[in-house]
């Protein structure tokens, strides 16, 4: 998405095992012509939750290199978790810390219908040249042809957005698989928020591993393809029958892939 | 520490490192000589590069490629219905006006609400006009970047992220096609 705005993207590693923002890492990719940063919070595939005090010493950091370089950095906030939190967590924007953001808002994780494409994108209160902004954002919506929806999502509107699938339900299956994936020896951490569990692949080559877990019918999404070796994604949209189908083959794979795992 | 295996990547001096366009694996020649890369924007073939692994890896999946699972953790595709009210909510928009599939560019009503939703969510004073309505997150954060960056500028993301990734070489699953084919006893 960044290529394809013609940007050039500028990565910076979250490690394990909390996968906090590193925030020197990211004001050491700074520089003269860097226009945005990227959050995703909740953030997929992790589900953290970056804190409200890590925000606001981003958006000083922010600030602080946008004096430097005599130019404002945008903080662009991929919220599209942002009610689906455990254990009664709160979130907080960045944008309620950068007056440099935007939100972007999806309605494809509250209804869990991601083929119905309806979202928003939101100015953060206060941005500054607000009028001047509006217009050039609602001129690329229109010259671009690609983000507007469809006008019967945009009616429907109004009725969707008081609408969030269950999420005690998605807790209830995080608590199980989690409790039931440690039990059997995986390493895993319990999320805060998504819907994803992101467990160490008990083998070195997490795409073995994968490959050995879809043989026996349980298919997840090896890490190697996203950036994360070592690791694969369990998505919790599933049904709680796989899941109690599930864990007896994650099982039996660990005790293929590391015979000493406890079962 | 600064990741230095992307498409283009940073070393800790701020140097910008660059791969040779020979080093590009999407790029082909056609059956009539043609190199594909002139044919198509160079950025494009770059994106296919960063999304080919991912796209090609998830699509050649047990679960998309005819072959029954028990489970499916695939990707967030939903396994059961949306919540009630939500087909209630899409019956209740179908045409009552003329103009109802008229351009709808930006319908008040529905900035409206997800200003006032947003506002309650947040505690922070959204306005209907600061509410671009999109197909979706994605289409969101295709708007931000669209609005913002020029040609050269920099976009800093923390890796990993499902949203802004980089794949590396696509997972070659042992069987796909329909029907139980294992190799290795569980």
């Amino acid at each position: 998405m960044i290529l394809s705005s013609g940007a050039t993207p500028v990565r910076v590693r979250l490690e394990p095992p909390d996968f906090n923002l590193d925030l020197d890492a990211i004001v050491a990719a700074l520089g003269p012509r860097t226009r945005a940063v990227l959050i995703n919070t909740p953030h997929n595939p992790t589900g953290r939750i970056y804190p409200a005090t890590v925000l606001q010493r981003l958006a000083d950091r922010l600030a602080e290199a946008a004096a430097r370089y005599g130019r404002p950095i945008w903080v662009i906030s991929d919220e599209a978790y942002s009610r689906i939190l455990f254990d009664e967590r709160s979130f907080v924007s960045p944008g309620a810390f950068h007056p440099y953001s935007m939100l972007a808002r999806t309605y494809s994780k509250t209804t869990l219908a991601p083929g119905q494409r309806l979202g928003y994108l939101a100015l953060a209160p206060g941005v500054p040249q607000t009028e001047a902004l509006r217009k050039a954002v609602f001129h690329v919506l229109l010259s671009s042809g690609l983000a507007m929806p469809d006008a019967v999502p945009q009616y429907a509107l109004p009725d969707i957005d008081g609408l969030l699938i269950d999420v005690a339900a998605i807790q209830r299956r995080r608590d199980r698989m989690v409790t039931a994936l440690r039990q059997q020896g995986y390493q895993l951490h319990s999320p805060e928020a998504t819907f994803y569990l992101l467990p160490q692949a008990p083998a070195a080559d997490d795409r073995a591993f994968c490959a050995l877990l879809a043989e026996h019918g349980v298919a997840v999404l090896p890490g190697h393809i996203i950036e994360l070796p070592g690791y694969f994604r369990i998505s919790l949209t599933a049904a709680d029958e796989m899941v109690e189908r599930s864990l007896p083959i994650f099982a039996r794979a660990i005790q293929r892939a590391n015979p000493s795992a406890r079962t | 520490m600064i990741s230095g295996q992307g498409t283009v990547r940073k070393d800790n001096a701020g140097r910008i490192h660059r791969p040779r366009r020979g080093d590009q694996p999407g790029l082909h020649h056609r059956k009539d000589g043609e190199m594909v890369e002139h044919m198509i924007a160079r950025r494009v073939l770059a994106v296919q590069q960063a999304l080919h692994p991912f796209f090609d890896t998830v699509l050649h999946s047990p679960p998309r490629s005819g072959r029954p699972v028990i489970a499916d953790f695939m990707t967030g595709d939903p396994q059961e219905l949306p919540p009630p009210g939500f087909v209630e909510a899409l019956r209740r928009s179908i045409p009552t006006a003329r103009d109802w599939f008229a351009y709808r560019f930006a319908h008040q009503p529905a900035r409206q609400a997800a200003a006032a939703s947003l506002t309650a969510e947040l505690g922070m004073g959204f306005a209907a006009d600061d509410i671009f309505l999109t197909r979706g997150a994605a289409g969101a954060l295709a708007l931000a970047l669209l609005t913002v960056v020029d040609p050269g500028d920099e976009v800093v993301f923390p890796q990993p992220t499902v949203v802004f990734l980089r794949s590396n070489d696509p997972v070659q699953w042992r069987h796909t096609g329909p029907g139980p084919a294992r190799t290795t006893r569980l």
